[in-house]
């Protein structure tokens, strides 16, 4: 096995109901992504660059990838944009892998962006619906939210469930996104008020559902070999996996898995060669807390139906057995859609570095980040390690 | 000699709590559409049907929908509304040849409701087991007779035809009825975008509830696709019709303000949400669908349920149409 790829660069804005447009967003995350570089870097070497986004309102749909080599001060770069919806983040990352795996790029800048914030609430909810199924469950009145919403209703019925699994991730991660300076969301939600909250998509309510955001996330990807040139703590990207699924979630054999993820881990895991119990956290895609609990389960880190019990017992919290969103997740984070793929590798470079701040968890060695695209049709899963 | 062989209607909220009051997802076209499909249930002489005489006016998707549903290039007639808009369509059809079907809504008999009638020669091959046609020796008087017994429902005897009459059995609505009027919005949805040759493409499975079977692993896929979603497949499919009730449900969302696309805003607006629902329509066989005709907490996972088509959307001057899913009618 060994190592694939290295993060030797991250940045990140703050996520959130933001000022900045997108060239700002971008321009910052990248800004930070060259200042982070512990030996430097000149930003000639960048030899490609990827855009994750999936172009929120539409303000720019075709060539958007041009931006990123326009804010990076990059003229001329190769560029090209990678979507999957909300997984469009690690999708890119699997893509800059591959890149600079096989020699094709020496070093890749990768960013993911989404400008949420700039339309009106009617077209917001209009583009929360695009990466479903259009032509069958938008017509029967589905966006992401009523997705998810089946979803639940079935999971905890299935497994004898009521809300309060829910209401827990939901507080677990307000309470980790309070230590984080850039995340959207930083105070403390208690299980009750997550209870008590209005319905969006029954049985899922306000708080179990991860907000709109703006915001941007940039790495600097160098094969395995040449990382040491740019940092003494590298952190590398060893195995990589994906899966995907039907668009519509009546045509899957399951309601309450996604089959694309679990793919998706297997495959990162068995990539990487390594074994469910040295990973030392978790960053998984928590759209809404529903998503926490099948994550868990489809990544093979909870028997099936045992995710709710798992976290009701705070195996899940920091200072738990197996940390999981300890950033906040996509719940109180944000998710700025096409950035948050790379915002779960942003975490997993400061934590393995040792640079998280007051959220740092002691001594992690391994982690896994775990991106879904929709409704659980894409999955993006990496495995890494810290040099 | 011709004579009305079957008969089918069709009352908005048949046999629920809201029997006899029309939900916002109805209008003419989807009442008309419901007595239609009730009165082509499973009929040989379907792929014959010639010409098919509205009464009252439509919206203009009848004139290529209703064609459609019957299964063969027929020919629209409209007349005007109420009662004596039925007797000049029924007058018309005994001159006609071939099988025709007549429909009609909103007559004015203090019948809220949809009938659809085939008229076709009597006494012939075409004439269905166990029907007994209209008084053989009066001939010219054959359709004017079912039309007056129309006119006296819900008291006459109707034995002999087909068709759930005992629907009409139920008091008139009392005070003014509700005017429909169908204001169809003009503008482009702000929803996700489903193009019309995508809607039109969809609708056999939209509205019939058509699947494919495969020869091969014996899957049934809905919608749809010209694929088997179990072996993957493309040839050895066949086109299969579901049962349109009896299904059950495998997951149930409510949908609260702010979690709809913006297609059903005035929906939510006016009813302050919707139920929407995955349903079993036949054992591993799955269809997502709009619930109607329910309160919220009326159903949950397991219950069974029928579909009924209704009204979706307005989308660029039409409206839009599909199957939306609601609790079966006591002792069905």
């Amino acid at each position: 096995m060994g190592h694939r790829a290295a993060i030797v660069g991250a940045g990140h804005t703050r996520f959130g109901v933001l000022e900045a447009g997108p060239r700002a967003l971008l321009r910052d995350a990248v800004d930070r992504a060259f200042a982070s570089v512990d030996q430097g870097v000149e930003r000639g070497q960048v030899r490609a660059g990827l855009l994750a986004t999936l172009g929120f309102g539409g303000w720019q749909i075709g060539n958007s990838s041009t931006l990123l080599a326009e804010e990076a001060d990059i003229p001329g770069l190769p560029v090209a944009r990678v979507e999957n919806a909300c997984a469009s983040g690690g999708s890119a990352l699997q893509v800059a892998v591959s890149a600079v795996t096989s020699g094709a790029q020496g070093l890749v800048l990768l960013a993911g962006l989404e400008k949420m914030t700039d339309v009106s609430n009617a077209r917001r909810r209009f583009w929360l619906g695009v990466s479903g199924d259009t032509e069958w469950e938008r017509a029967a009145g589905l966006t992401f939210a009523g997705v998810y919403g089946l979803i639940a209703s079935r999971y905890l019925a299935s497994n004898r469930l009521g809300r309060e699994a829910l209401a827990e991730v939901a507080a677990k991660n307000h309470a980790n996104g309070a230590l984080n300076p850039n995340a959207h969301f930083q105070k403390s939600v208690t299980r009750e008020q997550a209870l008590a909250a209005p319905p969006v998509a029954d049985p899922l309510g306000l708080y179990d559902c991860c907000p709109v955001s703006d915001g941007a996330a940039a790495l600097l990807l160098s094969s395995a070999e040449t990382a040491r040139k740019y940092t003494d703590t590298p952190v590398y990207v060893d195995g990589v996996g994906a899966g995907s699924d039907f668009l519509a979630v009546q045509e899957r054999a399951d309601l309450t898995r996604f089959e694309a993820s679990r793919r998706a881990g297997e495959a990162a895991l068995r990539s990487a060669g390594c074994e469910r119990r040295e990973v030392s956290f978790l960053e998984v895609h928590d759209c809404f807390t529903i998503a926490e609990l099948l994550a868990l389960e489809d990544l093979g880190f909870a028997d099936r139906g045992r995710a709710g019990p798992m976290t009701l017992a705070g195996e899940t919290r920091r200072d738990g057995r197996l940390p999981v969103n300890p950033d906040g997740g996509l719940k109180a984070k944000g998710h700025p859609i096409g950035a948050t793929g790379i915002s779960q590798a942003y975490e997993v470079f400061l934590q393995l570095r040792g640079a998280a701040g007051a959220r740092q968890l002691p001594s992690p060695q391994r982690a896994l980040t775990h991106n879904v695209g929709g409704a659980g049709a894409t999955a993006a899963v990496a495995v890494y390690s810290v040099g | 000699m011709r004579g009305i062989v079957r008969a089918a209607a069709y009352c908005p909220g048949a046999g629920s709590p809201r029997a006899g009051s029309r939900t916002a997802d109805e209008d003419r076209f989807t009442l008309e559409a419901t007595a239609l499909e009730r009165l082509l249930d499973g009929r040989p002489d379907r792929p014959g049907t010639r010409r098919i005489r509205t009464v009252g006016p439509l919206p203009s998707v009848a004139s290529w929908a209703f064609p459609a549903w019957v299964g063969t290039p027929s020919e629209i007639t409209s007349y005007g509304a109420g009662v004596s808009g039925l007797e000049e369509a029924m007058a018309a059809s005994i001159a006609g040849g071939g099988p025709e079907i007549v429909v009609a809504s909103d007559l004015d008999t203090g019948v809220d409701g949809a009938v659809a009638f085939l008229v076709s020669e009597v006494g012939g091959t075409d004439t269905p087991g166990g029907v007994r046609p209209p008084a053989a020796d009066d001939e010219e008087a054959v359709l004017p007779a079912a039309v007056a017994r129309w006119k006296a429902l819900p008291a006459r005897a109707r034995e002999g035809w087909v068709g759930d009459w005992a629907e009409l059995d139920r008091p008139s609505p009392t005070g003014p009825r509700v005017p429909h009027p169908d204001p169809v919005p003009a503008g482009v949805s702000e929803g996700a975008y489903l193009p019309r040759p995508r809607y039109l493409e969809g609708l056999s499975s939209r509205w019939r509830l058509i699947a494919e079977r495969c020869s091969s692993c014996g899957r049934t896929s809905f919608p749809v696709r010209g694929r088997c979603r179990g072996c993957g497949r493309r040839e050895g499919l066949s086109e299969v019709a579901l049962p349109r009730a009896g299904g059950s449900i495998s997951a149930i969302t409510w949908i609260g303000p702010g979690g709809q696309p913006t297609e059903f805003d005035a929906q939510v607006e006016s009813s302050g949400g919707y139920g929407v629902a995955i349903v079993e329509l036949i054992p591993g066989t799955l269809g997502t669908f709009q619930l109607t005709d329910v309160a919220r907490g009326e159903l949950a996972i397991g219950a069974k349920v029928r579909t009924g088509l209704r009204r979706l959307y307005g989308q660029e001057g039409e409206w839009r149409y599909g199957r939306k899913a609601m609790p079966l009618a006591p002792g069905s």
